[in-house]
């Protein structure tokens, strides 16, 4: 007899008996400055100023205005059908064959983004600081890392993710006091850096944030459900945003513009440039220490949600046993030889293409329909915190 | 049951282990390293390729001494690699040197100036912050004979360590403004700016200068000092394009950092003969506390800057014995001399910003961006190209503040000042 996800509680193995396996307020805000701040450390930024020329620091709060309506509207979805999660949802109203394509595709962009992520990370790590490793090792014990807190569960990623929130905006806190005195803020003008122009460029890469609706997969793991959605992302966004906006800012500060365009690694040669008075100086191993432990959070959420999916696909008793052939499969994917840094950025332009064309458009379809079919009308007003 | 169990631990700790030991396969020994405390570049005989001078630290003698084997090894040692690249460098130096070498803690990179005149700087810097372990704020030096000379011959009376050397110095230069404090990243960031670059300015090459009388209105290698260390740095070699175009005194560079709104320099010592008492030097602080304030016009046909430089002055010595201090009258006259000598020299720099050398060196390129709200707009109207033919007016504003801790001048003149006049 094939199992199917009704009710979210037979799902996940228990893994702390004197807890209830739910993450709150707190743990969800940390995740989803985790899951998009750390962007601001990545690959992401060189898109941000090939849109926005100098008004690159700009582009989050962009992106935030634009997902804006998305998360109200999908939290109102969730409020709808409380205490369900998207899939469940989604099989109620577009049908089981439907929402097992779509789940398909989130599946398979998510992998795709996830070893591309993965391994430039690595790559940047072996390339900064470890320049002897092997990537292929340094590749390895990262993954093992993140697997080994994604395999934790839920609620140990919210929990390290909340552990770990201060020390993250400290370091970001750190970094800015480190740099300025080089920092010349006049390299933000002209304001509005390349114009108009980044208006369609920022409609068509929305992929870039589309991790913070993925996260309404554990709907149903949420402590007072859609409330709890609908704020915590609106403010751990907003935090995220606002720590991305000041990293570029930093960087357009002190690499100036154009010439941060030759820069790669951004976050990495801020950190060694940082410096505190004469002789507090080349620490850059101190923000290694947080950034680390940030990527690691990052990615535990991607492998959690990998798996969760796979696990709803296949229809798997056990999730946990899913680890291996996921965390297999991203790191055997991710020794794919690029040659050459462009390509890479090629890929996750395709990537995120594909993401803004699938999810925004699904999401829509099933707010749409939520309308019409079903569902508990009105329903946040009765939903209070508990 | 258990066996098995305990089997499987077994099994599970050295795989831990392999974990965390990953850490060790970037370890390096202290011991194993040779510290390279300064890179020289020089023009090769080959185009295209350059001679790389390395500075490496005898990282032993920073231990204090007490009376072990390192005693007689030297210091420092120099080593110059001819015809190579900067990258390829720190391999090939191991054909002579015993230990792996490392850039990671580079004080300052010296660039001869004859590659800098010839080479376009912009490629051979580049090239080389490539390279993971070079720093983008390393401090970067053009020095006016070969950067092996210079590198060889820079043995300071004081600091056995050579690090220490570039360290105080720059921390110094910080205040006066004598010489510009520049670094890869800030010239990485001009040249991408199409404006040009200041670099600090140094020679071993100590003459006697036939002008007397300057102060620190020379370039390096033309001061009237005897004694200190070999080196002399004063000044700023002037980069544009790539390549460079000519050399600024002490006192040009100071102005030009103070008109490019550089607050890094608070204070400086200037001296003016006295107004009423020519043969006489007035010795004044100025200090621009508040930074000058720089509007930029682009309605015109030509652009219009108007910069005010709000200065305090303190009067520190008046060995005239003119009596400043007391008389209003008199203190007027000085301000109003003071404010006029300080416009001719800011006009003169300009002018010969405008027409000598064609070169924004004010950067103030930084103030008519933010009159342009697309980065199209700004492109477009070239600013670089424009700034020789703009109109330029500096005012200055000049508060007398205080006139050191010292009442008024003598209140007798010594008898010997009025005969010997």
């Amino acid at each position: 007899m094939k199992r199917t996800p009704t009710n979210d509680q037979d799902l996940y193995r228990t893994h702390n008996p004197s807890t209830n396996d739910k993450i709150g307020f707190r743990e969800l805000i940390a995740i989803d400055f985790f899951l998009l701040g750390v962007k601001g450390t990545d690959t992401t930024v060189p898109f941000f100023y090939e849109f926005a020329g100098n008004a690159a620091w700009l582009m989050p709060l962009f992106i935030f205005l634009f997902i804006l309506p998305f998360v109200l509207l999908v939290s109102r979805l969730l409020a709808r059908f409380e205490g369900k999660n998207l899939l469940i949802i989604s099989e109620h109203l577009i049908g089981r064959p439907l929402t097992y394509l779509a789940a398909w595709v989130l599946f398979l962009l998510g992998m795709a983004a996830t070893v591309l992520n993965t391994r430039s990370y690595t790559q940047m790590t072996g390339i900064m600081f470890y320049g002897r490793t092997p990537l292929i090792f340094l590749y390895a014990v990262i993954l093992l890392a993140t697997a080994y807190v994604a395999y934790r569960g839920l609620e140990t990623i919210g929990r390290v993710a909340s552990l770990l929130l201060p020390y993250a905006l400290f370091s970001i806190v750190l970094a800015f006091l480190g740099v300025y005195d080089i920092i010349d803020y006049r390299a933000i003008f002209p304001l509005f850096g390349q114009g108009w122009s980044v208006l369609p460029k920022t409609v068509t890469h929305l992929g870039f944030v589309v991790d913070i609706f993925y996260f309404a997969l554990f709907a149903g793991l949420l402590k007072s459900g859609s409330r709890t959605y609908q704020n915590a992302t609106l403010i751990g966004t907003a935090m995220a945003g606002i720590g991305a906006m000041g990293l570029i800012f930093m960087y357009t500060g002190v690499f100036g513009y154009p010439a941060v365009n030759q820069v790669l690694f951004h976050y990495q040669q801020l950190t060694r440039i940082a410096h505190y008075g004469q002789f507090i100086n080349h620490i850059e191993a101190a923000f290694l220490g947080t950034w680390i432990l940030a990527t690691v959070v990052h990615f535990a959420i991607y492998i959690y949600t990998m798996v969760y999916l796979l696990h709803y696909l296949v229809r798997a008793k056990d999730m946990f046993r899913l680890f291996v052939p996921i965390v297999a499969a991203i790191f055997f994917a991710g020794l794919y030889p690029y040659r050459s840094e462009k390509l890479f950025f090629t890929y996750r332009e395709w990537i995120v293409w594909a993401l803004t064309a699938t999810v925004y458009p699904y999401l829509l379809l099933l707010v749409l329909l939520s309308r019409t079919k079903g569902g508990k009308k009105r329903a946040r007003k009765k939903t209070a915190y508990t | 049951m258990l066996a098995k169990k305990q089997l499987t631990l077994k099994l599970f700790f050295p795989l831990l282990l392999l974990v965390f030991l990953s850490g060790c396969w970037d370890k390096i020994e202290l011991e194993d390293i040779a510290l390279v405390t300064a890179i020289g570049l020089d023009k090769g005989s080959i185009p295209g390729r350059v001679d790389v001078t390395l500075q490496i630290m005898n990282a032993q003698k920073a231990m204090i001494s007490q009376g072990n084997a390192t005693d007689k090894e030297p210091d420092h040692i120099n080593i110059t690699l001819r015809n190579t690249t900067p990258v390829l460098v720190k391999d090939q130096a191991n054909a002579v040197i015993t230990r792996r070498i490392n850039i990671s803690q580079v004080q300052a990179f010296l660039i001869g100036e004859e590659l800098a005149r010839e080479e376009d700087l912009y490629n051979v810097i580049a090239a080389m912050i490539r390279d993971p372990e070079m720093r983008r704020e390393t401090p970067v030096i053009i020095t006016k004979e070969r950067a092996e000379t210079f590198i060889d011959r820079n043995r300071p009376k004081f600091e056995t360590l050579i690090y220490a050397f570039y360290r105080f110095k720059f921390n110094r230069w910080k205040e006066t403004g004598d010489v510009p404090l520049s670094s890869v990243n800030d010239y990485l960031r001009a040249h991408a700016d199409q404006a040009p670059y200041l670099f600090i300015y140094a020679t071993t090459e100590r003459k006697k200068t036939k002008a007397k009388g300057k102060g620190d209105d020379t370039t390096a290698g033309h001061m009237e000092i005897e004694g200190g260390d070999p080196v002399e740095m004063i000044g700023a070699a002037l980069v544009k394009e790539g390549k460079m175009i000519g050399t600024l005194t002490g006192e040009e560079t100071r102005f030009a950092l103070l008109l490019a709104q550089n607050l890094r320099i608070a204070t400086y010592y200037l001296a003016f003969p006295d107004p009423d008492d020519k043969p006489w030097m007035i010795s004044t602080r100025l200090k621009n506390e508040t930074p000058p304030t720089i509007e930029v016009d682009l309605k015109g046909k030509r652009p219009r800057i108007t910069v005010t430089v709000p200065l305090y002055v303190e009067v520190l010595s008046i060995p005239s014995g003119v009596d400043y201090v007391a008389d209003i009258t008199l203190q007027k006259k000085l301000a109003q001399y003071l404010e006029q000598t300080m416009q001719r020299k800011f006009a003169d720099l300009v002018e010969k910003a405008q027409h000598t050398w064609k070169a924004d060196i004010f950067n103030w390129y930084r103030f008519v961006r933010s009159r342009f709200l697309t980065w199209q707009a700004y492109e477009a109207y070239d600013f670089p190209k424009r700034f020789p033919e703009a109109d330029v007016s500096i005012r200055v504003q000049l508060q007398m503040v205080d006139f050191g801790k010292q009442m008024r001048p003598q209140d007798k003149l010594p008898p010997f000042k009025k005969e010997n006049r």
